[in-house]
């Protein structure tokens, strides 16, 4: 059978007791200018461009391949203090390309491997559950309240049209009072994390939400990380807005190949 | 809302394949010089539906610390 070299993450050293890789392929070390690469083989036939892009369509062939990636990553992420975790389907010919690029890049490796040292990557959505009813914007809006006792106070034919007004500004303010969610959320993530990284939003998913964000984050500071988000629940509650939080994740984002790959 | 498993298997699909370089043509992109396959990703995010694998909830990485 031929097979192509599958890279999973770039650490610093050769780590003992890694689960199976993909396809229960045992993960082999390639190891270069202080850096280690685990790598497992897997077979041309799945792993070549062409079919590759085919398979991931397919949820039932990606997903337990993903699932895999992901253990090896988790185990040498749980045992290392810095882990450059590759995206799936990072694939080579022979493991002398591996070695080829932890040479040619282990500068940007070695960079990458410091920033992320001690920290884990999490995923902060914050999802529109429902459109805000008219009085929930009210709430949130000194403007319209200030409008509201204007309209109580005023005469029935300018009430009227202050009354018109008055819903015009509510839709603006529904708007801006997410971008205000937003800001805030995000805000509050850039003061606690390492960095933030801000995902584009799929134009056409069912749930789009408001904001997506990839936070790197010490793990000493994991607790007041949790005492945050309880917080930002509390300022955008249910069931209007939903936090939600994915985490610690290997630096999939943070710490993959370098950006100019 | 998405039942927690296939949540976590979509955030994770996510997450291992939202990094993809689209290629086309040629079977071998070169990253840094190197020989590289790269995956092309912009297929999957509308193909992660009703993903189902026995092994996903016991090796889900993610908490979902939403009481809901």
């Amino acid at each position: 059978m031929s097979t192509l070299v599958y890279l999973y993450a770039v650490v610093s050293q050769p780590l003992a007791d890694t689960p199976m890789g993909i396809d229960d392929q045992p993960i082999r070390w390639v190891v270069a200018n202080g850096l280690a690469a685990a790598v497992s083989d897997v077979s041309a036939k799945d792993f070549e461009e062409e079919p590759l892009n085919a398979h991931v369509k397919d949820m039932a062939w990606l997903g337990p391949r993903a699932v895999a990636h992901q253990e090896v990553n988790a185990r040498l992420f749980e045992s290392s203090a810095a882990i450059l975790p590759l995206a799936f389907g990072t694939v080579f010919r022979d493991d002398d390309r591996v070695r080829q690029l932890l040479t040619e890049q282990s500068q940007q490796f070695a960079a990458r491997i410091a920033k992320v040292r001690g920290c884990a990557e999490w995923v902060v959505a914050l999802h529109l559950l429902r459109e805000p009813s008219p009085e929930d914007v009210v709430a949130d809006s000194p403007m319209l309240q200030s409008l509201r006792s204007q309209i109580a106070e005023s005469s029935p034919g300018r009430a009227h049209l202050l009354q018109r007004q008055m819903a015009t500004l509510t839709r603006d303010e529904a708007r801006r009072i997410q971008a205000d969610a937003v800001a805030h959320v995000l805000h509050a993530l850039r003061a606690i994390g390492v960095d933030v990284y801000q995902e584009p939003l799929p134009s056409d998913a069912v749930e789009r939400p408001l904001l997506r964000a990839s936070v790197l984050l010490a793990r000493d500071a994991e607790a007041r990380f949790m005492d945050e988000m309880d917080r930002l629940r509390r300022r955008w509650p249910e069931p209007t807005y939903r936090l939600l939080l994915t985490g610690p994740w290997p630096p999939y984002r943070f710490g993959g190949l370098p950006d100019d790959a | 809302m998405m039942p927690d498993d296939e949540l976590t298997l979509l955030e994770l699909t996510d997450r291992l394949l939202n990094r993809g370089v689209v290629i086309s043509g040629e079977a071998v992109v070169s990253v840094g010089g190197v020989d590289l396959i790269y995956l092309g990703l912009n297929v999957v995010l509308t193909a992660v539906e009703n993903l189902r694998t026995p092994r996903e909830r016991e090796t889900a990485p993610t908490r979902d610390h939403n009481p809901a």
